[in-house]
């Protein structure tokens, strides 16, 4: 009988294939050691089920599944819902006690801890449970070699309160040849995103964003927009990279230099538009969380937890910031 | 009068049931009619209270301790602490001494001595200004100065017992040699910068910066620069505003000029920018910024409250007057801004106090003194919810003030605003950004969205789905009819959500390719079937086209179109190359029209909301067509009226009330669309004609900015009185629409 190989030939190929499947583990534990060394590995305790309710940035959306699917794996009692529309949800939610969680992009305004601490009494803790890097994305056959904080502010702000010329085309970014005259095309995310008002705030220095930004519902939603437009540009996290995006590098001004959308690169600070991500508990002071949410909290800032962040594209904490949040749980 | 009795009907049991089916049918109607008229009474009472006016009630009243006069005040605070019952007021006197008044009881709580920096005891107060935040910038007499701030005590504890508030110095500058300023600021930026501006008695305004700083070894060192400004502002200035770090001084003259300067990070001071306020020459009496540090607001000696703030100009940024608030009767001396939002308290020398929110030039609060005791001194709560005004004889009054929705009026939703930043008056929707943003709320910009894709929409959709209704109803066998009516119905039946997902993402990058060939298309489609129908002509001779004439037209017809379409798409190609250098799209922007070309646009809008809005008009309008009884159609045909003349004068004004009924339905649906919309524009609150970019609707504006809203807040409520737009939009429309079609009624006759 005929076959496609002979039986030899189908014995080296099914070796080799196991090979390398055994190599896969080896190349994820080599990502897990750089990032774990930073913190501890998480313990189990008993005592820990019910329901645990998560409502804020759409941002950490994908991160907050992840930990809820293995922190799930280590309590099966526990049941996690996870909601992402934007981190303008979370202070309404854990207002109104619809959540335990509340993750954020950005911190809590001024009105939003007001209101929270009119109905509890104390103010609202913040903690720090990952590094992003706000990243300005073009299309990949986008040839600009980076931009200037000034000039991402003028692309996308009517203000310009940088001082940098008015940027319409990108010619005036500096592009030569045909991409000289083509309009810029912007993405951006819509008011409820802690992306929009972290990017307005840092980039566009509070300025008002231009009428023409086309906003989208999500952080994949500006990436996607960019990558089907090739005079695309738009912001958002750098954990939403796809290969159909550049993530440019950007310098915070003329004198500086350009650097890439790195973790390291962000925690040096050179690059300016690192920012870290952060979820809102209401702890009372002088008072324990409760158990779920603390143990979820310390799962998360555990070696486990961080390594998830790493896997999602996100940058782990520092072991100092770590010990810091850590103290803020007791 | 029902037709069915007791006596007419056969049974009483059939009659028991006609009555209950009648009361049944009665009730669900009635709910009906209940349900909306109570899903418009919450929409609309979300909505009044927006236009609610500002409130202030008085909560307590103290007085100085009897050592102490208003004269010997020189500024108050006031600290809400966490619920009301802590509320304390702070008076900084010319002693050197910080008195703390709870003011609920009335009671002294607390004095405290304070000295200047460096020295035990010695000289007293000159000068206290509160900025936001709780801080406080002193001015000693030998010319030192501190920025302290206070800091509330703990709070849990009853009022009595709580803890007073104590005070954490943010920075101090040393005395000064020389004569005294008869004025000083000091702010301290975030990343440390200590600056002190002070008004020397001869005129001129002596500078002074200190940058902490790492240097290479690795030590902090204090650099510290100092500059004397000369300029020929000359002795008359009279007042001195900085902004909080430190970056931009401002001063009012006795003639009515203000100047700016900005003084850089390194000690050099940019040069002076004049702009004469008032041709009048009134001296500037007063001096704030507002939240944000954006706009300066000025108080003049005959009252007037006026706000300025840098513009372009032909050269650099100038300052321009803004707004106009509320004047007063006399010389405003005491400017205090909100530290929460762009609202302004300002007192005048008579005593009376008023509040004024900047953007929409609301007077939001006047209080007038009394008679023998006016105010002279005024402190907002940070929160912005206190107010505490002194007298001249040292007595205390503490009100709550509520503002109510001060951003809201009916200029602010419906006229063009001028909004900080900016060059000009412009309608602009822009709720959200950080602490000291000031939302821009005009509903402009949505409701001509909303018509604009209402029209793309129907101008698409109007069109195919009557003929194609008149053509299913009228000109086809009644077999084919029965297969096209539900397979267009069935169209109605796609989620919304999957057709604006289509439409963003699969149509838009296509017909951004393919948008030359598009708009050839429109030329070319309607030339071939004129073609088509001339060559027809001559292939009615034949004896095969007598069957496709009797309803099967459309079959012929398809290859046609599709033809059409293809000589559109073979002929794009060299078309653009030849008459607009290979590249439409950049011919759009940088030729005469100087239109953007945008991938989420109105014409992909007009296919997506089409395609939800033709089953509606179609099913309806060829309802009403076939409800035309055959024989008045019959009784023409005899008569020798062709085909085309029975429809035309005979069937179409027959089912007129219908056919208007169909497109206003059609109508509404795509004025209350929001998901194709939401997915498929940009939500652009652009005001622009243009099919080619984007726009933002009343109803995607809701979508997208409702979970964002604080409930109650002012953009809730602005939110649904977009819903109350919209309700009212299609009401009339549909209220209008229903006259027209009573009265086509009538005259058309029976149906």
């Amino acid at each position: 009988m005929r076959t496609l190989w002979s039986r030899r030939e189908a014995v080296v190929l099914g070796v080799a294939g196991f090979l390398c499947f055994l190599a896969l583990p080896a190349q994820q534990t080599r990502a897990d050691d750089a990032a774990s060394s930073a913190s501890k590995t998480y313990e189990k305790v008993s005592g820990v089920d019910g329901n645990l309710n998560s409502i804020g940035s759409d941002t950490l959306i994908n991160l907050m599944t992840y930990w809820a699917e293995a922190f799930n794996k280590l309590y099966p009692n526990v049941r996690i819902q996870v909601e992402g529309k934007g981190s303008a949800t979370a202070p309404p939610a854990l207002i109104a006690g619809t959540a335990q969680l509340g993750p954020m992009s950005r911190r809590m305004k001024p009105d939003e801890e007001d209101a929270f601490e009119k109905k509890h009494g104390f103010r609202p803790t913040r903690i720090s449970v990952a590094l992003d890097c706000l990243a300005v994305y073009v299309h990949k056959d986008n040839p600009i070699r980076g931009l200037t904080l000034p000039q991402v502010d003028c692309i996308f702000s009517k203000t310009c309160k940088s001082g940098y010329r008015e940027l319409t085309t990108w010619g005036d970014a500096g592009l030569t040849g045909a991409w000289a005259t083509l309009p810029i095309s912007l993405y951006g995310r819509n008011s409820a995103s802690g992306t929009y008002t972290y990017f307005q705030e840092h980039a566009l220095l509070k300025g008002d964003y231009k009428d023409t930004v086309k906003e989208q519902p999500g952080s994949a939603a500006v990436v996607n927009g960019v990558a089907a437009d090739r005079a695309g540009i738009g912001y958002s996290g750098i954990g939403y990279r796809t290969s159909e995006v550049r993530a440019i590098p950007l310098a915070k001004d003329d004198k500086s230099p350009l650097t890439e959308p790195t973790f390291a690169n962000a925690l040096r600070g050179t690059y300016p538009l690192g920012r870290t991500l952060y979820i809102y508990v209401a702890k009372k002071p002088g008072e324990p969380l409760p158990k779920l949410v603390e143990e979820f909290l310390r799962f998360v800032l555990a070696r486990e937890g961080q390594d998830i962040v790493v896997k999602d594209g996100y940058g782990p904490l520092p072991a100092k910031v770590i010990q810091q949040q850590l103290e803020l749980l007791k | 009068m029902p037709i069915l009795t007791l006596k007419t009907v056969s049974s009483r049991k059939a009659w028991r049931r006609d009555k209950l089916a009648r009361w049944v049918i009665t009730l669900g109607g009635a709910t009906v009619i209940a349900s909306v008229v109570a899903i418009v009474a919450l929409i609309v009472g979300v909505t009044v209270p927006l236009f609610r006016p500002p409130r202030a009630a008085l909560v307590g009243s103290a007085h100085l301790p009897k050592s102490l006069t208003g004269n010997d005040v020189l500024c108050c605070g006031i600290d809400l602490g966490i619920s009301a019952d802590n509320a304390t007021g702070l008076l900084w006197t010319k002693g050197g001494q910080l008195v703390v008044v709870d003011l609920c009881t009335g009671k002294v709580r607390g004095r405290q001595q304070l000295a200047p920096p460096g020295k035990a005891g010695g000289p007293g107060l000159r000068q206290v200004e509160s900025l936001s935040g709780g801080k406080y910038s002193l001015l000693w007499s030998d010319g030192a100065m501190s920025l302290v701030e206070v800091v509330a005590g703990k709070p849990g504890a009853p009022a009595a017992k709580a803890s007073p508030p104590s005070l954490r110095t943010l920075a101090v500058t040393p005395a000064m040699k020389g004569p005294l300023p008869r004025a000083a600021v000091l702010r301290r930026s975030e990343a440390g910068a200590t600056t002190r501006a002070a008004l020397l008695p001869d005129g001129t305004i002596s500078i002074l910066r200190q940058v902490a700083a790492e240097n290479m070894a690795g030590d902090q060192e204090v650099r510290s620069s100092e500059s004397v400004l000369r300029e020929d502002c000359g002795p008359d200035i009279r007042v001195l505003s900085m902004d909080r770090d430190g970056n931009t001084l401002y001063a009012g003259t006795k003639d009515g000029v203000l100047a700016r300067w900005q003084l850089k990070e390194n000690g050099e001071v940019g040069p002076r920018e004049i702009a004469r306020a008032f041709p009048d020459r009134r001296a500037i009496t007063a001096l704030a910024l507002l939240l944000g540090d954006v706009s300066l607001a000025v108080g003049d000696a005959q009252g007037g409250l006026s706000t300025w703030f840098p513009v372009k100009a032909e050269t650099g940024r100038r300052l321009r007057l803004a707004h106009q608030l509320r004047p007063h009767r006399s010389a405003v001396r005491q400017i205090v801004a909100s530290g929460r939002n762009k609202s302004l308290l300002s007192l005048d020398d008579e005593g009376t106090l008023h509040w004024d929110y900047v953007t929409s030039e609301r007077s939001l609060l006047s209080l007038p003194a009394e008679p023998d005791h006016p105010w002279r001194h005024v402190a907002l709560g940070q929160r912005g919810d206190a107010l505490l005004a002194v007298d001249a004889a040292g007595a205390l009054r503490v009100w709550r003030i509520d503002g109510g929705y001060p951003e809201v009026s009916f200029h602010t939703l419906f006229g063009k605003v001028l909004y900080e930043g900016y060059d000009a008056p412009a309608y602009v929707w822009q709720t959200t950004g950080g602490e000291d943003f000031e939302p821009k709320l005009s509903l402009v910009p949505l409701v001509f969205g909303t018509l604009k894709g209402t029209f793309y929409a129907m101008l698409f959709a109007v069109p195919l789905s009557l003929f194609g209704a008149a053509y299913a109803s009228y000109f086809t066998t009644p077999t084919l009819r029965q297969t096209i009516k539900p397979v267009v119905e069935i169209m109605a039946s796609v989620p919304s959500v999957v057709i604006g997902f289509l439409v963003a993402l699969w149509l838009a990058p296509i017909i951004e390719r393919w948008i030359f060939a598009f708009l050839i298309s429109l030329l070319t489609l309607p030339l071939v079937f004129v073609a088509f129908l001339c060559l027809w002509q001559y292939l009615r001779r034949m004896d095969w086209t007598k069957r496709v004439e009797s309803g099967y037209e459309f079959l012929v017809l398809v290859p046609v179109l599709l033809a059409g379409a293809a000589l559109a798409v073979w002929l794009a190609g060299p078309l653009e190359a030849r008459l607009f250098a290979g590249n439409f799209r950049q011919w759009l922007f940088q030729g005469p029209l100087g239109m953007r070309y945008d991938q989420r646009n109105n014409i992909i809008i007009a296919f997506g909301l089409g395609f939800t809005v033709i089953p509606i008009i179609f099913s309806i309008a060829e309802d009403s067509l076939s409800n035309v009884p055959y024989s008045m159609a019959a009784a023409s045909m005899a008569l020798g009226a062709s085909r085309w003349q029975t429809f035309w004068r005979v069937v179409l004004p027959s089912a007129s009330p219908g056919i208007f009924a169909a497109i206003m339905i059609g109508f509404g649906r795509a004025v209350g669309e929001t998901m194709i919309v939401l997915m498929a524009t940009g939500n652009t609150p652009i005001l622009d004609w243009s099919p080619l970019n984007g726009m933002r609707t009343l109803s995607a504006n809701i979508a997208v900015e409702i979970p964002e809203a604080p409930v109650g807040g002012t953009l809730y409520r602005v939110l649904f009185l977009c819903a109350v737009l919209l309700f009212l939009l299609t009401f009339t429309v549909n209220t209008a629409a229903e006259l027209v079609r009573q009265h086509l009624r009538k005259r058309f006759g029976q149906f």
